[in-house]
């Protein structure tokens, strides 16, 4: 199904669907390449709307390619190829559309914070510098408010206009979130946010999630099982390249469907 | 042979080729001083040259000069950025980026005679446009844009990915990325470049002396097709009237005057390198 190229943001909003037993994020079938080598095989899987959704597993097991397909930041790849389908509220976000539209609803954060050299406002306000339906006032309030999402506001008020780089890297990340959030995404993609930041600040990020969780999907990558045992609704489990299982996080916690999944979330041991 | 005694005798050598460097430098730099400075007084550098250059002083020379190469840089500086915005950004085919990274060094290497003779013919003989100061700043600045150009090259392809990525990932597109991410951290690049690539214009005869300047009776020119001076053909000149002892004087004082303008934009060029290297670091 070909779309009109502009109406996708449109046609995204219109679809409201509230029950969180229907899936936000849909992906069929869909299979990655870089070159030859298949990174990403048969993926058939689903991520529930307003809950946490960990993806779990060993590193290069395609955790991040994953992720980088759903918002398409790897179509730039020129060795990268793919097949399938990713339905984002059913529509599929793989087809001919505006892709700058569709990332814009699926915010992206990652592994290491990336902060412009610039100031605090500039920073959480960066995504907004091409658009020009938001007034002086309404970017203030936009700024106050994603700051106070992400309990930053405390600590940055009075210096918004001193260089973002200045902060501590558990600050400079939840910039990174309160940047993304500016720009008022469906879904949040966060590959491994965590893992270059001290547990105090891990902890922020996580209560954050709990908290933001209401109002948008979360899609979390992390190799730190406890971290998913803490914060997930549903879990992942990823190996070389495949879903290995998912479910609730109880269910994979407790009473696992196969025994690889048992295997590397009590003992880390993966043999996939 | 061990290799602590190889440590050492490179250690050696290489303060040996410094030292060496130093004292050529001191050298020069002391005639250069010690016979200009009695030329040289605030008359001299306002006031035009008279009688041949044997008398007066190098204004219009030093304006010449200034206008030449500052018009080449205006012209060198977009293109140079256009160029670079599309090596970084665009090309995607390797063997092309290569040829195009070949292209520029070779064009850096082509020696300012050769830009010269190509002015000369291109312009003056096929577009007739005669002696013009223009003619000579787009010479120019054909000659500086490999400086530019790679500096700037070098300062975009060192960004770190997650900028951009960060940048697509906001729903910017390629435009919108070029201009908020990666030409604010090229732009420093390219000043640097910019100052590398003056330093040498400045001081070049070769590439205008067919093409742009005429040794007397020159002042601030009027329209695009008309000759300047310059600094280093003035001194060409003067010394070709070596007999004279007055215009030999004169020629060492034009001389300090242009090395003086080389060190202040050589310095420059060392300070923004510095400068934009912290500031991207931070
Ligand atoms: N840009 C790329 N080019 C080529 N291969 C890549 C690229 N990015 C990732 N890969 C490969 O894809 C596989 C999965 O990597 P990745 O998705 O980063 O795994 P994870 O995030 O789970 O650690 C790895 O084998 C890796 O080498
Ligand atoms: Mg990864």
């Amino acid at each position: 199904m070909k779309m009109n190229r502009t109406g996708v943001t449109q046609l995204l909003q219109q679809v409201a669907i509230e029950d969180s037993q229907i899936p936000c994020i849909k992906m069929q079938e869909f299979n990655a390449w870089f070159d030859k080598n298949q990174v990403l095989k048969d993926i058939n899987l689903q991520f529930n709307l307003h809950q946490i959704n960990c993806i779990i597993g060993p590193s290069g097991s395609g955790k991040s390619t994953l992720l980088r397909s759903i918002n398409r930041i790897n179509d730039d790849i020129t060795s990268f190829k793919h097949q399938g389908e990713i339905l984002l509220k059913g529509i599929n976000v793989l087809a001919d559309h505006d892709v700058t539209a569709i990332r814009k609803q699926l915010g992206m954060v990652f592994q290491k914070p990336c902060v412009f050299p610039n100031s605090i406002r500039e920073n959480i306000l960066f995504g907004l510098q091409f658009d020009n339906t938001y007034s002086l006032q309404q970017r203030q309030t936009i700024m106050e408010d994603k700051l106070k999402a992400v309990a930053l506001w405390n600590e940055v008020q009075q210096r918004l206009n001193s260089p973002a780089t200045d902060l501590s890297l558990g600050q400079q990340q939840r910039l990174c979130i309160a940047r993304t959030l500016a720009v008022n995404p469906q879904v949040l993609l966060l590959d491994e946010p965590t893992s270059s930041l001290d547990p105090v600040s891990s902890r922020a990020i996580e209560d954050l999630m709990l908290q933001l969780k209401d109002r948008y999907t979360i899609i979390f990558v992390t190799h730190n099982i406890l971290q998913a045992k803490r914060i997930a609704d549903r879990l992942i489990f990823m190996c070389d390249g495949q879903v290995i299982e998912q479910g609730n996080k109880e269910q994979l916690f407790n009473n696992p469907a196969k025994q690889q999944t048992w295997d590397y979330l009590n003992n880390e041991y993966c043999n996939c | 042979m061990n290799r602590r005694l190889i440590n050492e005798v490179f250690t050696i050598f290489s303060s040996l080729a410094a030292l060496f460097c130093l004292v050529v430098l001191c050298f020069l730099l002391t005639v250069i001083v010690s016979q200009g400075f009695p030329a040289l007084s605030f008359k001299f550098i306002v006031s035009p040259a008279k009688n041949f250059g044997a008398e007066g002083g190098v204004l219009y020379q030093l304006l010449g000069s200034l206008l030449l190469v500052i018009c080449a840089g205006v012209i060198s500086l977009p293109i140079a950025l256009g160029v670079a915005i599309y090596k970084s950004e665009y090309l995607q085919n390797s063997r092309l980026q290569l040829l195009s990274h070949l292209l520029l060094y070779a064009l850096n290497a082509v020696p300012s005679v050769v830009f010269g003779i190509f002015g000369l013919i291109f312009f003056v003989n096929i577009l007739h446009t005669g002696l013009s100061w223009f003619v000579g700043s787009i010479i120019l600045a054909l000659m500086i844009l490999p400086t530019i150009t790679l500096s700037c090259y070098q300062s975009m392809s060192s960004i770190p990915h997650s900028y951009r990525d960060t940048a697509y990932a906001l729903g910017f597109n390629n435009w919108q990325t070029v201009i908020q991410v990666v030409l604010p951290q090229g732009i420093g690049g390219a000043i640097t470049g910019l100052l590398m690539g003056l330093t040498r214009a400045i001081g070049e005869t070769a590439p205008i002396m067919f093409i742009a300047t005429a040794f007397s009776g020159v002042t601030i020119p009027q329209t695009l097709n008309t000759p300047v001076s310059s600094l280093p053909t003035h001194i060409l000149a003067l010394t070709k009237q070596a007999t004279q002892p007055q215009a030999l004087s004169n020629a060492w004082g034009a001389s300090l005057v242009l090395l003086t303008l080389v060190l202040i934009l050589s310095i420059s060029a060392l300070f923004s390198r510095h400068y934009f290297k912290l500031r991207t670091q931070r």
